[in-house]
């Protein structure tokens, strides 16, 4: 991102400044050069978070804090704190570039540490994190969002505080529509679980009025029961110990301090009168969150599967009443029908959805391949990658990882050249290594593009010959040599290296792909480098189908596959002897899947349907077409593994079992 | 009519990736590299600014100077203003807050918070008349 490239550069600058800064101040202290390097850090601090980079942040935090020490005067500067920041300046210029030196910075932050340890006795009983506990009452003014007020951003800020457990009183309205109308009727009692202190947790009602929040440190468990606290919300016994039980969920510290003692007895007599006020209330007290930062949930895979699985038996559920339903016309059962539909839908695709994660997730391994591999081969590389944020199916990705990462081996090996070879051919030394990654309609695309050498087609030819793959007389196309580059027990390289001679070829990786129904594409241009892309679906449970039919029995052929279809008669289609259709002007071979199935009668009409898989095409011939539908795919058992012309099954909308069609293997 | 927000930090990068996210969102950008650039570019603009947007910690004229001057001038004193800053300090703020600001995002901030806060900022001009 440009961005980012031109933050980096005018960080690096400010980090120019903070060095000489430092420098004058090893000479002598000067109390304006302490402002500025206190300055500059301030600086970096927080416009890496800007730019998610979070260890920049964390290490120039703690640099910044040790210099306001200075600063005010509560800490003296010495050598060792400004060779520490200074050797800081280069980390910190080292995390800009993307190095792996995050082990250094947190070894800086603890040295940093040790020296506030020693050094900074008036601030005592910083370091150990303890969890401390609060009562928020938010009553906040019907207006408050006139005032300038975002409620909501106050209430995420109690989230960022840690640990809490909101609860919302008088929610005659929906509160969702209290925000969203920003008119809030309701108030508030959250308990929070957080290790700041009690005026940081005020800091984020700094901008509301004092009347309209009280912040109390939960000191005893008996605060719920306490008359400070009933001068706020009045509860019943059960109340009380609801949130007793809440608390001392969320504040482990609690359940240690003493037990309820005494001078609860008043305060019982006294409940009795407001209970039943209390218990109305109670009643419109929800729960709505408890939260640790950010809102998200983790849930196990095996309970994701299930919700899919039911999901999905819903889709077909959903297709069994389309289907009872065909002849049907009265229009309210059309209309219900109709929204049952959508909702399915909408249904099926959140579902899905909850499955998908971003890209993002491989960039890590990526990267450290990179780096070690081009470490090993003695190669420089620029990674870029772009659309990390595209989404796919957890399963997916995981089957994603190891083809990637020997397309990528494969670019660093093969692709992009030395250094020195770069440079004599006018080329920058470090080499170039893209990654994109886009949504297409219902596919995923991924992109590996490097400016090496590109494919040299030559030395493919000679080594299929050597290999007996391809014949020696013979001309050949680019895409056929690519072709046989990725057949299996192919592999051009001239030594068996540790990096791409694993005994993996790209057949390996091409039949990776393959198995997750994806496809994988290459272009090349020799000196300029090549390009490899990947095209994916988005999920691997659902898929587009043409139900036709053969004598009676249903077959699904994937739309996606699908190029035409039309009409013919079978005397047309068996004058000659070779198995040939005219389509385009091309000759392809067709499969006609009674004759196929041993079947030797024919009705007088067929279906020509126009398969175009990878670009290879083939007809396939069948009784008619029944109609599109969209089934959940379930693979084939173990048994069934070796019949390749199936690639899977599906239950139709009536209840019945048909076989996916794997059209070009019908031909073999 | 779009919305007009000036923008204002003195780190170029930060400054370009706030205005271009906010104008994918909709809004018209402006952009200042400190405090004093700021106070005259909104001064000349005066009946276009929304809301100003903008860095506490700058050189020369700091964030907290430049609230006080659009504060003290009549004819822009209504334009709500933001900070949007790594600054921590509740002295700080506090002293700002009397001063007129609007709201603080801290940096780094979460999308939601960050356009509901401007949102909310902006919808303020516009029920005064």
């Amino acid at each position: 991102m440009d961005f980012q490239q031109e933050y980096i550069e005018e960080a690096k600058q400010v980090l120019k400044s903070l060095e000489h800064s430092l420098l004058e101040l090893e000479k002598s202290p000067d109390p304006d050069q302490v402002n500025n390097v206190y300055r500059y850090l301030h600086t970096i601090k927080g416009s890496a978070g800007m730019f998610g980079y979070d260890h920049v942040e964390r290490l120039s935090h703690e640099l910044e804090d040790l210099f306001s020490d200075v600063r005010d005067g509560i800490r003296q500067q010495d050598d060792f704190m400004l060779d520490l920041t200074l050797h800081a300046v280069d980390i910190l210029r080292d995390l800009l570039d993307g190095k792996d030196v995050v082990r250094e910075s947190e070894k800086i932050i603890e040295s940093i540490a040790t020296i506030k340890g020693t050094a900074a006795s008036g601030k005592g009983g910083r370091g150990a994190e303890v969890v401390n506990g609060y009562v928020v009452i938010l009553r906040p003014d019907e207006n408050i969002y006139k005032r300038g007020i975002n409620f909501q951003g106050v209430l995420d800020d109690i989230q960022e505080l840690g640990v809490c457990e909101f609860m919302i009183h008088n929610e005659t309205v929906p509160f969702e529509r209290q925000l969203s109308e920003k008119r809030i009727t309701s108030w508030f009692e959250i308990i929070l679980a957080s290790t700041k202190s009690l005026d940081e947790v005020k800091e984020v009602f700094l901008f509301m009025k004092e009347a309209e929040y009280v912040v109390l440190a939960i000191t005893s468990i008996d605060l719920f029961s306490s008359a400070e606290y009933k001068a706020f919300i009045a509860l019943s016994p059960e109340m009380i110990d609801a949130r007793e039980r809440m608390a001392r969920q969320l504040i482990p510290t609690l359940s240690a301090l003493a037990e309820p003692s005494v001078v609860r007895d008043d305060a019982k007599t006294d409940d009795a009168v407001s209970v039943d006020d209390a218990d109305e209330e109670e009643q419109q007290t929800t729960t709505i969150k408890k939260s640790k930062r950010g809102g998200h949930v983790s849930v196990s895979t095996q309970k994701l599967d299930q919700l899919i699985n039911i999901v999905s038996e819903l889709v077909i559920f959903r297709s069994e009443i389309q289907h009872l339903m065909g002849n049907n016309q009265r229009p309210e059962i059309a209309e219900a029908i109709e929204k049952l539909e959508s909702l399915t839908l909408k249904l099926r695709d959140s579902a899905f959805n909850i499955r998908l994660v971003p890209l993002n997730i491989l960039n890590v391994k990526l990267q450290r391949l990179i780096r070690s591999v081009s470490k090993d081969l003695g190669k420089e590389i620029e990674f870029i990658t772009e659309g990390l944020d595209t989404e796919l199916d957890r399963s997916m990705i995981n089957a994603l990882e190891a083809p990637l990462m020997h397309i990528i081996r494969n670019a660093i090996d093969h692709g992009i050249e030395k250094p020195e070879e770069r440079e004599r051919r006018n080329k920058p030394r470090k080499g170039l290594l893209k990654f994109y990654s886009y949504n297409s309609g219902d596919h995923v695309f991924i992109q590996l593009q490097d400016d090496g050498n590109g494919i040299d087609f030559d030395k493919i030819k000679a080594k299929g010959i050597e290999k007996g793959l391809l014949n020696k007389g013979q001309q050949y196309s680019e895409k056929e040599l690519l072709n046989v580059m990725m057949s299996p027990g192919f592999s051009t390289a001239d030594k068996v290296t540790t990096v791409s001679g694993r005994g993996v070829g790209m057949d390996v990786v091409k039949k990776e792909i393959a198995a997750i129904r994806g496809d994988i594409e290459v272009s090349t241009e020799k000196g300029l480098g090549s390009i490899f892309t990947l095209r994916l679906p988005l999920t691997l449970t659902v898929l587009d189908t043409l139900v036709v039919n053969v004598n009676e029995s249903k077959y699904l052929i994937p739309i996606s596959e699908v190029e035409f279809c039309y009409q013919e008669t079978y005397t047309k289609l068996f004058a000659k002897k070779s198995r040939q259709v005219n389509y385009e002007g091309q000759l392809l071979p067709f499969v006609s899947l009674r004759e196929y199935f041993g079947d030797d009668s024919y009705p007088a009409e067929g279906t020509v349907i126009i398969i175009n898989k990878n670009d290879t095409r083939m007809a396939v011939v069948v009784d008619n077409i029944v109609g599109k539908l969209q089934t959940v795919y379930k693979p084939l058992n173990n048994i069934l593994q070796d019949v390749n012309c199936f690639s899977g099954a599906s239950i139709l909308g009536d209840g019945s079992m048909a076989l996916i069609l794997n059209a070009l293997k019908l031909n073999q | 009519m779009k919305k007009t927000i000036l923008v204002v930090d003195d780190f170029t990068s930060i400054r370009h990736f706030v205005c271009e996210m906010l104008e994918r969102k909709g809004y018209r950008t402006l952009g200042a590299a400190n405090g004093d650039e700021a106070y005259n570019v909104l001064i000349a603009n005066a009946d276009t600014v929304n809301l100003v947007l903008t860095d506490y910690n700058m050189p020369d004229c700091t964030g907290y100077d430049l609230l006080k001057k659009i504060k003290s001038n009549v004819s822009v004193a209504q334009v709500p203003v933001i900070f949007l800053t790594a600054e921590l300090s509740v002295e700080k703020m506090k002293a700002a807050r009397e001063s007129g600001l609007t709201a603080w995002i801290k940096k780094p901030y979460r999308a939601e918070t960050f356009f509901s806060e401007i949102e909310n900022a902006l919808s303020l001009k516009t029920i005064k008349p």
